[in-house]
């Protein structure tokens, strides 16, 4: 017998399934301030959340970034903002090593744990995203859901053969517990609300 | 050796265990905040132990039914009956795509194999990534902590373990200079892998996708730079919907740190455009535990590290005195099962508080498993026969009242005509180390409120 068919075999073989538990129901509290609580949350976990001024534009809000306006490599998912490349388009993901801010495009922004649904299009984008120094995630504002169980209800799982919720940037207490932020990804990460 | 011997050895040094024992309860402070943040906690607790119970009992069609998804998607699927299997098969993989330079993100499924030296015997390097894996890769020696794996070091034993290996200044002892010194390094060897390997915290039936949770993005820049894949898995880790995966995901990083979420919660549906995806489902002893009615929800865990945080023993004892890959309470139900003899004293090193089954996100009767495996084990420790017959003559005494009450006055009686030095002999497990016999009254319990009533 194949290892395939003797485990399946010693569980008792593939039979159909008793009715799975009803999905679960989260008690919600009604009148929360979404990107209050989103910023907060997202604060807690290293990162920063925030809101684009009426009538500014992204473009503007970035200029003003000193940070972002004297990167030498830039990796933008967003048309509105260009990549920078100086050394040339990258082709491979290991081209973007060096990165200095990767601009990325999420798809939604969960209150109550700071996180952001990002599945980047193919795998120079993925590359990006975890090998960026800093990271500039943009949501549009009317995406910020509650909770978990609101996310997964809208997103398309598997659309993407990479998903991620980004909570925050990297980080690591491996070292006697002490917080380290950027352990082998981004350093920061900033969540634009548009 | 046992527990309490190697406890014995940890406890040498008393400052490190009062350190230990501290940072251990931070943890378990960090995870009461984030749990009472959350309003519907416990709703949470209960329908995750039940959908885990729910894809336990039917695990044979989610497996299916999770292979056949998978496939759809691109990935390749790999059945392993036990850790040899496993890591064959893995090997296998490697050679084929001529790979020598591997990295892998946390699995404890790979440390249980033992991948790592069966790697490193056939000329493969292999290099752990999360950071407080590399620092016990490095030491030569197993993850302390499930979560944590280098939490029994002090920052002044790394630093002088990355001068040594990675050239840091000498005594430098700063964590976030030491992380970035760790970083560069690996930063590197992420570049130049040419395959990743990763565990798996979820795979979900429904939809063929498998999840990985890291704070460090170690397991996605192991994905997403090297063009093969091979993620390992027990059995166990399967979950019937995508809807699922929220009731876990809410309670997993809570339990682990207090963070209401890991940094990345990462989706694999098939491989990237141009990159393979190979999934291994190991059973190595699963599908045996599974047929244990007594042990069988040990399967459920999903390995927070919750209950080693809150136990009073590992957090005085340390993780290596429990001398297996999983230790503290669910490692001493999960290994007993692997190895009968060799771990039949982790159950014993229990105290029955129940502090463990309190915060256990899927809610497994530990203690219930661990009094279970006392009776079964008592064969395998050592004067088994001597215990019997002192456990019997307990279970007499404790029936009758009045041979309770004459063994008592006759306790009683040689506490206070014995000398001391007697008392306090070697035989006598209570006194070693310095501790000293409590004060033994005239009177039982019972005289004394009876005299008191009068």
């Amino acid at each position: 017998m194949s290892a395939r068919d003797e485990i399946l075999a010693a569980l008792g073989g593939a039979r159909a399934p008793h009715a799975p538990p009803p999905l679960y129901a989260p008690t919600r509290a009604l009148d929360v301030d979404l990107f209050a609580r989103f910023a907060a949350s997202l604060a807690a976990a290293g990162g920063e959340a925030r809101a684009l001024r009426a009538g500014e534009s992204l473009a503007d809000a970035l200029a003003a970034d000193l940070a972002f306006a004297s990167a030498a490599r830039v990796w933008s998912s967003l048309p509105e903002v260009a990549s920078r490349h100086p050394d040339g388009s990258p082709r491979a993901p290991h081209d973007l090593d060096g990165t200095d801010v990767a601009l990325l495009r999420g798809a939604l922004g969960v209150a109550e744990s700071g996180a952001v649904w990002w599945a980047p299009r193919d795998a120079l984008e993925r590359a990006a995203g975890f090998l960026a120094e800093r990271v500039v995630l943009v949501v549009p504002r009317t995406a910020l859901v509650a909770d978990l169980h609101e996310a997964y209800a809208r997103i398309d799982l598997g659309a993407e053969p990479f998903g991620c919720f980004v909570c925050g940037p990297s980080k690591t207490a491996d070292i006697e517990q002490a917080l380290v932020i950027g352990a082998h990804g981004p350093r920061a990460l900033t969540v634009w609300l548009k | 050796m046992t527990h309490a011997e190697r406890a014995g050895d940890f406890l040498r040094d008393p400052e490190r265990a009062r350190w230990h024992d501290a940072s251990l309860w931070s943890l378990r402070e960090k995870r009461d905040r984030a749990a009472t943040a959350v309003p519907d906690w416990e709703a949470l607790r209960e329908a995750a132990a039940a959908i885990k119970r729910h894809t336990l009992a039917s695990l044979p069609f989610y497996l299916a039914r999770f292979e056949e998804r998978a496939r759809a998607r691109g990935a390749v699927v790999h059945w392993a009956r036990d850790a040899a299997e496993h890591n064959a098969i893995v090997e296998g993989l490697l050679r084929e795509a001529g790979a020598t330079r591997v990295v892998k993100s946390k699995s404890m499924l790979t440390e249980e194999c033992g991948l790592n030296p069966w790697l490193e015997a056939r000329g493969i390097e292999l290099v752990d990534t999360d950071l407080g894996e590399r620092i016990v890769q490095l030491r030569c020696e197993r993850p302390s902590h499930i979560v944590m794996p280098a939490i029994h070091l002090r920052r002044a034993e790394i630093g002088a373990l990355f001068h040594a290996e990675l050239g840091t200044p000498e005594g430098l002892d700063d964590p976030a200079r030491l992380t970035l010194a760790a970083r560069t390094d690996l930063r590197r060897r992420f570049l130049g892998a040419q395959a990743g390997i990763t565990g798996v915290n979820f795979a979900i039936a429904e939809t063929g996708g498998i999840v990985v949770c890291t704070n460090e993005g170690n397991a996605d820049l192991g994905t997403a730079l090297p063009p093969l894949h091979i993620a390992c898995m027990g059995i166990e880790k399967l979950i019937p919907r995508a809807a699922d995966l929220p009731v876990f995901l809410r309670l997993l990083a809570r339990s682990a740190t207090g963070q209401a979420q890991t940094a990345y919660t990462s989706h694999l549906h098939g491989p990237r455009p141009g990159g393979a995806l190979h999934i291994v489902l190991v059973d190595n002893g699963r599908s045996a535990l599974r047929s244990r009615a007594d042990f069988a929800d040990a399967l459920a865990c999903i390995r927070c590290g919750a209950c080693m945080n809150t136990c009073p023993v590992f957090r005085r004892s340390g993780g290596h005195s429990y001398d297996a890959v999983i230790p503290g309470p669910i490692g001493s139900v999960l290994e007993p099962a692997r190895a009968p003899s060799a771990h039949a004293s982790l159950p014993q090193a229990c105290t029955l508080c129940g502090s463990c089954r309190d915060v256990c996100p899927v809610r497994i009767d530990l203690p219930k498993q661990l009094l279970a495996w006392r009776g079964e084990l008592l064969v395998h420790t050592p004067h088994a026969g001597a215990r019997r017959t002192a456990l019997r003559a307990a279970r007499f005494a404790f029936e009758h009242a009045r041979v309770y009450a004459a063994l008592g006055a006759l306790a009683r009686l040689l506490a206070r005509v014995l000398p001391e030095r007697w008392l306090s002999g070697r035989w006598n497990a209570w006194t070693r180390g310095g501790r000293a016999l409590p004060r033994i009254p005239r009177r039982s319990f019972r005289a004394e409120l009876a005299r008191r009533r009068r």
